[in-house]
This record gives C-alpha cells, sequence and structure tokens, in this order.
C-alpha cells in the first residue's frame, strides 16, 4: 500500500495540473507551467545535496545541459520514438544517467575532502560543459541544436509534472531513510558522522550523483519542451538562479524546494505587465529586493527546514 | 587482547603530544585514563579512534592493525566514542541520532528506499524499536522525538553513549562523560556504565577528571603527563603512586 500510494498521487497531481493547463492557459502560460516543472525537479535536487548533505554546489546547470544535449542528440540522431510521448521517460532517463556519470566524475575527488571544495569544483565544471558545447561543431556551436521534435500538449504537460512528482517523491523517500539520517548527519558534523561509522566520501558522492541524475533528467525534458538549445541557457547565472529557489524555500525542505520554485518562476514574469505600465525594466529590481528582504525577514527560508505535510497528517519530526 | 596500543607517538609541529604510548585492554575491561589537563588523553582518544594516524607504533585491534584505517572503518570494527566537547547532530532528533549510528549495518538497499518496498517499513520500525530500547535503559525515551540540541547539557552526554551503543562497539571510548554533572548524576552514570558494560559485553576506556567516579568503577587506571605513561595499575596503587601526585599536584619545594 505504501509503495503505490505515493505514485498515485503523484499521478493524479500530474493529471490535475495538465487538465488545467490543457483547458485553461494559453501557450504563454503553458510555457511557464514547464519550468515551474523543470525547475522543482532542480531546485529539490541540488536541496538533497546543499540542503540535507550540506556540500554546497554551484554547478546544477553543468548536469542540467549534459542532461539536455544528451537527449536533444538522441532525439535528432536517432529519433528512436515515432510517437514522441513514449520518448519522454526514456529521455528523462538517458539524460539522468549521463548527468549522474558527470556527477560522479566531479564528486569523487572533489567530495573526498572536507570543506567547500565541490563549491569551486562544480562551478568550474558547470563553465567547462558550457565553454565545450559552445566549441563544439557536433552540438550546433553557439548556435546550438534546433528542431528537437519533442511535443507541448497535454501528455507533454503530463510528462513533465510526473517527473517533477516523481522527483519530489523518491527524494522524499530517500532523505526519510536511513540514508537520509547519513546525508543530515554529514551536514551536522562531518567528523562525528564518520566516528558512527558512516564513509561519508561515499555517502556524499552517493547525494551528489542522486542530485546530478535529477537535474540530468530536468535537462532532458527542458530539451523536449522547448525544441531549440543553445549554451547561453546554462550559464552561471542559471545555477545561482537553482541555489537562489532552494534557499528562498527553505534548504532541507523539498516541499519548500517547490514553493521556491514556483516563486522564483513566476515572480519575473508576474512582474511584466509592470514593465509595458512604467516603460522602465524594473522587473529585475522588484525581483532582487524581494529576495532581499525577504532573506532578512526570513533568513532560513520560507519553510525552513520544515514540511508541509498536512497531506499525510504526520509532522516531520526534524524542525 | 581485544585493544594493543604499542609505541605509539605522535608530534605536531615539534610538540610531542604522545610518546611511546603502550597500553592494552582486554575484553570486557574497564580501563581509566587520567592525567592532568594537557596530558594528551584526548589525544590518544584521537589515535585510537583513527581521526589521528600515530607517527611510528602500532594500533592493534582483535590482533589486527588499525592505525591505516579510516575513522569510519574503525567503527565499523567495533571502536566508537563519545566526545568531550559534545557532537550530537543538533537539529535531528534523538532517535534520527541514534539510528544514524545503525546505517554502517543497513539493512536495505538504495532501491528498496526508492520503492518504499514493505521491507524497508519493516527495518526503519526495527531501528526505532532499537533506539527506544537503548534510550529506555538510560530513562530517556520520553525524549525520543526531541531535538537534540535542545537537550540539557547532562542529557547530551547520555544520549552521545546511547549513539554509540547503538552501533555495537565492542570497545567505547568515553571522553569525559561526567563532565558538568552533580554528585548524584554522576552516581547514577557510575551505574549506567557498569550496566551497559555488563549488558553488552563491553570494554570500556574513559577519560574522566572525576576521580570519585574513576577510583570507583575502573579495574585498571592509565596515567598519562605530557604524553608519557607515567603510571599504570589498580586504582589504589595509583593513588599512592608518587609519581601521579607530583603530576597532578607537583614537588614540594625545598628550601
Amino acid at each position: 500500500m505504501k509503495m503505490w500510494r505515493g505514485w498515485l498521487l503523484v499521478i493524479a497531481a500530474a493529471l490535475v495540473v495538465s487538465t488545467v493547463s490543457e483547458f485553461a492557459l494559453n501557450a504563454y502560460l503553458q510555457q511557464i507551467l514547464y519550468y515551474i516543472a523543470i525547475n522543482i525537479m532542480l531546485a529539490a535536487s541540488l536541496n538533497l545535496v546543499s540542503g540535507f548533505c550540506g556540500q554546497f554546489s554551484l554547478g546544477h546547470a553543468g548536469f542540467m545541459a549534459v542532461g539536455a544535449y544528451v537527449s536533444a542528440l538522441i532525439s535528432l540522431n536517432f529519433q528512436p520514438f515515432a510517437d514522441p510521448h513514449f520518448a519522454f521517460p526514456f529521455y528523462a532517463l538517458a539524460g539522468g544517467l549521463c548527468a549522474a556519470a558527470a556527477g560522479f566524475l566531479v564528486g569523487m575527488p572533489s567530495l573526498r575532502l572536507r570543506g567547500d571544495y565541490l563549491a569551486i569544483v562544480s562551478l568550474g565544471f558547470g563553465e567547462i560543459i558550457r565553454v565545450v558545447l559552445l566549441n563544439l561543431e557536433v552540438v550546433g556551436g553557439a548556435r546550438g541544436l534546433y528542431g528537437i521534435p519533442g511535443a507541448s500538449d497535454f501528455w507533454a504537460c503530463f510528462h513533465m509534472f510526473f517527473w517533477a512528482g516523481a522527483t519530489i517523491l523518491l527524494l522524499w523517500r530517500l532523505v526519510h531513510s536511513s540514508y537520509g539520517r547519513a546525508f543530515l548527519s554529514v551536514r551536522e558534523d562531518e567528523i562525528a558522522s564518520e566516528c558512527m561509522g558512516i564513509n561519508t566520501t561515499r555517502i556524499k558522492v552517493k547525494a551528489f550523483v542522486i542530485s546530478s541524475f535529477f537535474a540530468g533528467a530536468a535537462g532532458a525534458l527542458f530539451a523536449q519542451t522547448t525544441n531549440s538549445l543553445n549554451p547561453a541557457s546554462f550559464q552561471f547565472v542559471k545555477s545561482v538562479d537553482v541555489v537562489i529557489m532552494m534557499v528562498l524555500g527553505g534548504m532541507g525542505s523539498l516541499t519548500g524546494s517547490i514553493v521556491g520554485a514556483v516563486l522564483v518562476t513566476i515572480l519575473p514574469e508576474a512582474l511584466r505587465p509592470l514593465q509595458e505600465y512604467t516603460g522602465v525594466d524594473l522587473r529585475m529590481v522588484i525581483y532582487s529586493a524581494t529576495l532581499i528582504f525577504l532573506m532578512i525577514w526570513r533568513s532560513e527560508g520560507l519553510l525552513g527546514s520544515r514540511e508541509w505535510t498536512w497531506f499525510w497528517r504526520q509532522r516531520a519530526a526534524r524542525s | 587482547m581485544l585493544l594493543e596500543v604499542k609505541d605509539v607517538s605522535i608530534q605536531f609541529g615539534g610538540l610531542k603530544v604522545i610518546e611511546k604510548l603502550s597500553v592494552n585492554i582486554d575484553k570486557g575491561e574497564l580501563v581509566g585514563l587520567i592525567g592532568p589537563n594537557g596530558a594528551g588523553k584526548t589525544t590518544a582518544f584521537n589515535l585510537i579512534s583513527g581521526i589521528y594516524k600515530p607517527k611510528t607504533g602500532d594500533i592493534l585491534f582483535e590482533g589486527q592493525r588499525i592505525n591505516e584505517l579510516k575513522a569510519f572503518e574503525i567503527a565499523r570494527r567495533g571502536v566508537i566514542r563519545t566526545f568531550q566537547n559534545i557532537r550530537l547532530f543538533p537539529n535531528l532528533s534523538v532517535a534520527e541520532n541514534i539510528e544514524v549510528s545503525m546505517h554502517m549495518t543497513c539493512g536495505y538497499s538504495l532501491a528498496t528506499t526508492f520503492l518504499s518496498t514493505p521491507k524497508f517499513h519493516k527495518v526503519e520500525e526495527e531501528y526505532r524499536e532499537r533506539a527506544l530500547a537503548l534510550l529506555k535503559i538510560f530513562n530517556l525515551e520520553k525524549l525520543v522525538d526531541s531535538p537534540a540540541g535542545s537537550l540539557p547539557y547532562g542529557i547530551q552526554r547520555k544520549i552521545e553513549i546511547v549513539r554509540a551503543l547503538a552501533g555495537n562497539p565492542k570497545l567505547i571510548l568515553l571522553d569525559e562523560p561526567a563532565a558538568g554533572m552533580n554528585n548524584s548524576e554522576t552516581a547514577e552514570l557510575m551505574a549506567l556504565i557498569q550496566r551497559i558494560r555488563k549488558e553488552f559485553n563491553l570494554a570500556v576506556l574513559l577519560i574522566e577528571h572525576d576521580m570519585k567516579l574513576v577510583m570507583g568503577i575502573c579495574e585498571r587506571i592509565v596515567v598519562l603527563d605530557h604524553g608519557v605513561m607515567i603510571a599504570q595499575g589498580l586504582p589504589k596503587e595509583i593513588q599512592a603512586n608518587p609519581k601521579v601526585i607530583e603530576a597532578y599536584l607537583g614537588v614540594e619545594e625545598t628550601a
């Protein structure tokens, strides 16, 4: 029963969102909705590494890029599926696995050390990936890739939100397990954790690889809905955006990541009419002022490390 | 012989913190490690538990060399410690703190976790029951869901011992377990240490400044001063040993 309840919930939520999207939203709003799903995956997966395991990573855009380009290249060169809808899970898996492999290569050397080395190495990795993509003719260089089959209809929306929900569900199960407690213990006190028999390097790499997987899957879905890719989408600023979503929602709170992702995606778009009215682009000013205000007002993020569990009615004990 | 420390030395820069320390601990033995401040007691713990690596000498546990092993490997072999400056995981609940030590024998895989199979829930249930059973020994079962960092100091010390016990140690290293406790709390702790030692068939090595506790429960006492072992023996012998008195009180100046 417990095995399936979560999945039923995820499918139900994805169906509701895609039904609303299909009948109530225009193409512009649908696009924002897709970004929300992708950003939920990115923020929640970064939260696993940074919020739960305490390892600061600044290269999430890099892993997203790996997933996006892998899925785009497969779909452009091989077109393994006639119907793009069957392709979504396949591309998400393929992109995720490649990103996970990249995550292993980045994490293995930098997570052996205690401290903030991961932040520097992952930042470097993100930039290297971007510059490599920019200079590789096979992936279109600065022009990027065009005409990725993909889709953007009811079922595409369903797949996006199914994956976003699956990310939350799987990470939720993970952080509420023995592995999750091991992640948290590393964040709380790495030396004590090691003295209690936790192989801290291994557990950190585990968190990082799983996190990279979901970032890659998010990238793959991104590629399938945008139809075109170029390296400019994966700049350092993108990694910072994800960090903002995570911190805003609350480090160590998966439901917080959902809130953060939704807010950070909607806010700049919601402020667009203001620009038309005033004639000046105030969006970024207000956006950043809001962030500063939130950080002063609630520096631990909107949800802190608490979870919204009104559905389950069982308050997570970590507060 | 459970633990053999043979001629172990370590220095930080030019400072010889431990010099040629040799200590043996038998199965089930309760040994006290005492000495004035800065004698190198905690450093000795750090060496045995693998946080520092000895420059020279060997540390053997159950006949096997453990000097090169990492701290987590040593813990998995059955040497688990507590810390002088409490190192609980402050934002985790008491139960979670204890369950962290059980991760080394984690009864399910990542796949089981992701699938949330019945086995996962069964093992989690067992973890919780074990944590509760251990807490009951210390009469702390009511605190099972409180955040560890918010509890009083003395209770945190006890929870650290429970956390160490949860890892199934054969040898437990207690770094000043009675620090900050009053007399009645110390007496209670002494009884508890005796009890867990019998119940879990544990060897205990403890650092302590409270001489009443040390003399009351230790079968054997090792005295360190300036990194050198100056005496070793039964509590009575140690109390009468002139070298020990000198280390603690100094020599009377002769005019």
